[in-house]
C-alpha cells in the first residue's frame, strides 16, 4: 500500500493534524502490489474457542521489503472500558470515581525484532500508528477535571497486562537470513472474539517504510458457541430451558432417591 | 481436565466444580440446609465474576428444592395455600431485586452489594448457629418447641385468610412481605432464603414445625425459577454448563451427607457448619476492609 503513494501516506502520518481521517483510510485501504513491500501471513487465520479451549498460539511470518526491523501488533476489536478506583469509605473499599475510555482494543500484543526504543522511530509516528501501551491515547468519554486522565489509564494497561490481554514488553520477532520474519503470539484462555488486525510495520533508519495488515478471526465454536448465542439471543427461551433442566434433574433425583 | 463455561468466559477445571458442588451437597444432606449461601461465596472465590455466581446459584437451587419438596409433598407437609401467598410475595420480591441487580452492576456496586450482604447474613446466621449449636451440646436436652400464638401488631393486620393445613388465620400481608424479602435475597445473593423464611415461618406465622420446611421449599421452587429467567434476559449472567457440574456434585454430595446423618450425631456437627458459615464471612469481611493490592477495577462497556 505504501508502494503506490508513499508521499501521501507520510505526509499524512507526520502531519497528522491537517490531514483528514477520511484521507489516511483511504490509504489504508489501498491495496499494494509493490513487489519490494512487505508480506505476512498466519499460520491460521480463524481461531475457534470451544469448551475445551485454553488458550492459543498464534503465529505470524512473512517477507521483509527493504526494511532492517519488523514491528508486528495484534489488536482485538475495540470497546468502551470503565476503569474505577477504590476509595475507603467508613472502613471498607467502595468503587468510588470512575473514567470511561473509548476505543480500548480488548487485546494488545506488540512484537519486534529490538526495542522500539532502539529503532529510532519518531514519537509522532507510534502515536499515529499506536505502537505501544503507552501510545494508545486513550481518551475519556467524558473528561473530569478533577480527575487525572493518566492514572486511569495507567491503571487501565496495568490490569490488561495483569489479565495477559497487553503485553509488557515487545514479544521476540526472529529474522532469518535478514528477510524472513517469525513470531509467536500467546491468545490466554480469557481472548475476547470478534476481528481481530495483524499489522506489520518495516522499519529503516528509524522510519516506517513498508506496512500490511491482516485480519484474524477469533470465534466460538460448537457446543460453547450454541450456548453462548442461545444465552445471548433468545435469552427468555434460555432461562426457560435452563429452569426446565434444573426442574428434571431435581425430578429424576427425588424418584432415584426415594427412600423404600 | 478444565473446561470453558461458556456465559462466565472463563476455563475452570472440572474437578473442583464437582468437588464444590458435592462438598455442599455433602453440608446440605447432613445438615438439612440448601448450602447456596455456602455454594455462592465459594463460587466467587473460585474467580467466577459475583453476578454469574448468585445468577447460576438461582438455578441450580430450582434443582435441589424440587427433590426436597417433593419428599416433603408426599408426606403431605406443604401448605398450598400458604406457599402459593408466601410465592406472590417471593415472585415481587425477586423480580423487583433483578432490577436492582442491574441498576447496582450498572453504577459498579454489584459486587460490593453482594459481598457486603454475605457478610451480615453469614454472620448472623453463623453466630445464632453456633451460640445455639453449643447450648444444645452443653444441655443435651429436649429443645422446648418455640412459643407459638401470642398477639402482636402482626394480628391486627387485614386480609386475614384461613390457612387450614396450617391452621392458621392471619392476614395475607404477612406470607406476602415474608415472600419478598425473601424474594429480593434470592435476587441478589442467589440463594433460596430458607435460613431467612424458616424461622420467620415459625416465629412471625406460627406455623406448625411439620409444615414449614416443605412449604418454604414450594415457594422456593418457584421464585429461583422465576430468578433463573429473569437474570437470564436481563443480565445474562446463567451458565448453565457451570450450573450442571455443580448440579452433578451436589446431588451425589447430597446422597452421601443424608446416609451420613444417620449415622453420626448431627448437634456436635452443627458446630462445625456455624464454623464454616462464620470463616467464610470473615473472609468476605477481611476482603472489604483490608486494603487491596489493586485499588483499580476494569468492566466493560458502561455510559
Amino acid at each position: 500500500m505504501l508502494g503506490t503513494t508513499p508521499i501521501k501516506v507520510f505526509l499524512c502520518a507526520a502531519g497528522l493534524l491537517f490531514c483528514p481521517p477520511a484521507m489516511a483510510q483511504e490509504a489504508a485501504q489501498e491495496p499494494a502490489h509493490e513487489p519490494d513491500d512487505v508480506i505476512v501471513d498466519l499460520a491460521d487465520h480463524s481461531i475457534e474457542i470451544d469448551l475445551g479451549f485454553k488458550g492459543s498460539n498464534l503465529l505470524v511470518f512473512g517477507v521483509t521489503g527493504d526494511g532492517d526491523d519488523i514491528i508486528v501488533v495484534l489488536r482485538g476489536p475495540d470497546r468502551r472500558e470503565t476503569v474505577r478506583r477504590k476509595e475507603r469509605i467508613g472502613g471498607i473499599w467502595i468503587n468510588g470515581s470512575s473514567m470511561t475510555f473509548r476505543d480500548v482494543p480488548s487485546f494488545y500484543a506488540v512484537a519486534a525484532t529490538r526495542p522500539i526504543l532502539d529503532m529510532g522511530i519518531d514519537a509522532d509516528f507510534l502515536d499515529y500508528y499506536q505502537i505501544g501501551n503507552d501510545r494508545m491515547g486513550f481518551a475519556p468519554v467524558r473528561p473530569d477535571p478533577g480527575l487525572a486522565v493518566s492514572e486511569f489509564s495507567d491503571a487501565l494497561v496495568d490490569h490488561r497486562v495483569a489479565q495477559g490481554l497487553f503485553t509488557q514488553d515487545p514479544i521476540p520477532v526472529k529474522l532469518i537470513s535478514g528477510r524472513l520474519f517469525r513470531t509467536a503470539i500467546d491468545l490466554p484462555s480469557n481472548v475476547s472474539t470478534g476481528t481481530f488486525s495483524v499489522r506489520v510495520y518495516e522499519v529503516k533508519d528509524g522510519k516506517i517504510i513498508g506496512r500490511r495488515q491482516t485480519p484474524l478471526s477469533i470465534k466460538k465454536v460448537g457446543l460453547e458457541a450454541r450456548i453462548y448465542h442461545f444465552s445471548r439471543e433468545e435469552a427468555f427461551l434460555y432461562g426457560i430451558f435452563a429452569v426446565l433442566v434444573a426442574l428434571i434433574f431435581g425430578w429424576l433425583v427425588s424418584v432415584l432417591f426415594r427412600k423404600g | 481436565m478444565n473446561i470453558y463455561l461458556p456465559v462466565a468466559e472463563i476455563s475452570i477445571n472440572i474437578f473442583v466444580l464437582l468437588g464444590l458442588g458435592g462438598a455442599v451437597g455433602i453440608l446440605s444432606g447432613l445438615f438439612g440446609v440448601g448450602g447456596g449461601f455456602l455454594m455462592t461465596p465459594m463460587l466467587i472465590f473460585l474467580g467466577i465474576p459475583p453476578a454469574v455466581a448468585v445468577a447460576t446459584e438461582a438455578n441450580q437451587i430450582v434443582a435441589s428444592s424440587v427433590s426436597g419438596a417433593l419428599a416433603h409433598w408426599r408426606r403431605g407437609n406443604v401448605d398450598i395455600t400458604m406457599g402459593v401467598m408466601l410465592l406472590i410475595g417471593g415472585v415481587i420480591g425477586s423480580s423487583g431485586g433483578v432490577w436492582l441487580f442491574a441498576i447496582l452492576r450498572e453504577i459498579g456496586q454489584l459486587d460490593l452489594v453482594i459481598r457486603l450482604s454475605y457478610v451480615v447474613f453469614l454472620g448472623i446466621i453463623g453466630a445464632l448457629m453456633f451460640v445455639e449449636s453449643i447450648r444444645t451440646y452443653l444441655r443435651r436436652r429436649q429443645n422446648k418447641l418455640p412459643e407459638r400464638r401470642r398477639h402482636y401488631w402482626i394480628h391486627g393486620l387485614p386480609f386475614k385468610m384461613k390457612f387450614r393445613k396450617s391452621g392458621l388465620y392471619v392476614s395475607a400481608l404477612l406470607p406476602i412481605g415474608i415472600g419478598a424479602a425473601v424474594g429480593i435475597l434470592a435476587a441478589i445473593m442467589g440463594v433460596g432464603g430458607g435460613f431467612i423464611m424458616v424461622p420467620a415461618m415459625i416465629y412471625l406465622l406460627g406455623m406448625p414445625t411439620i409444615m414449614v420446611v416443605g412449604t418454604s421449599l414450594f415457594q422456593i421452587i418457584f421464585v429461583t425459577a422465576n430468578v433463573t429467567v429473569l437474570q437470564a434476559v436481563n443480565n445474562y449472567t446463567v451458565d448453565i454448563v457451570l450450573a450442571f457440574f455443580l448440579l452433578l456434585g451436589g446431588i451425589i454430595g447430597a446422597q452421601i451427607g443424608a446416609q451420613m446423618a444417620t449415622k453420626v450425631k448431627s448437634e456436635s456437627l452443627r458446630i462445625f457448619l456455624s464454623l464454616i458459615v462464620l470463616g467464610v464471612c470473615l473472609k468476605l469481611g477481611f476482603d472489604l476492609v483490608v486494603t487491596p493490592a489493586d485499588l483499580y477495577s476494569l468492566s466493560a462497556g458502561a455510559e
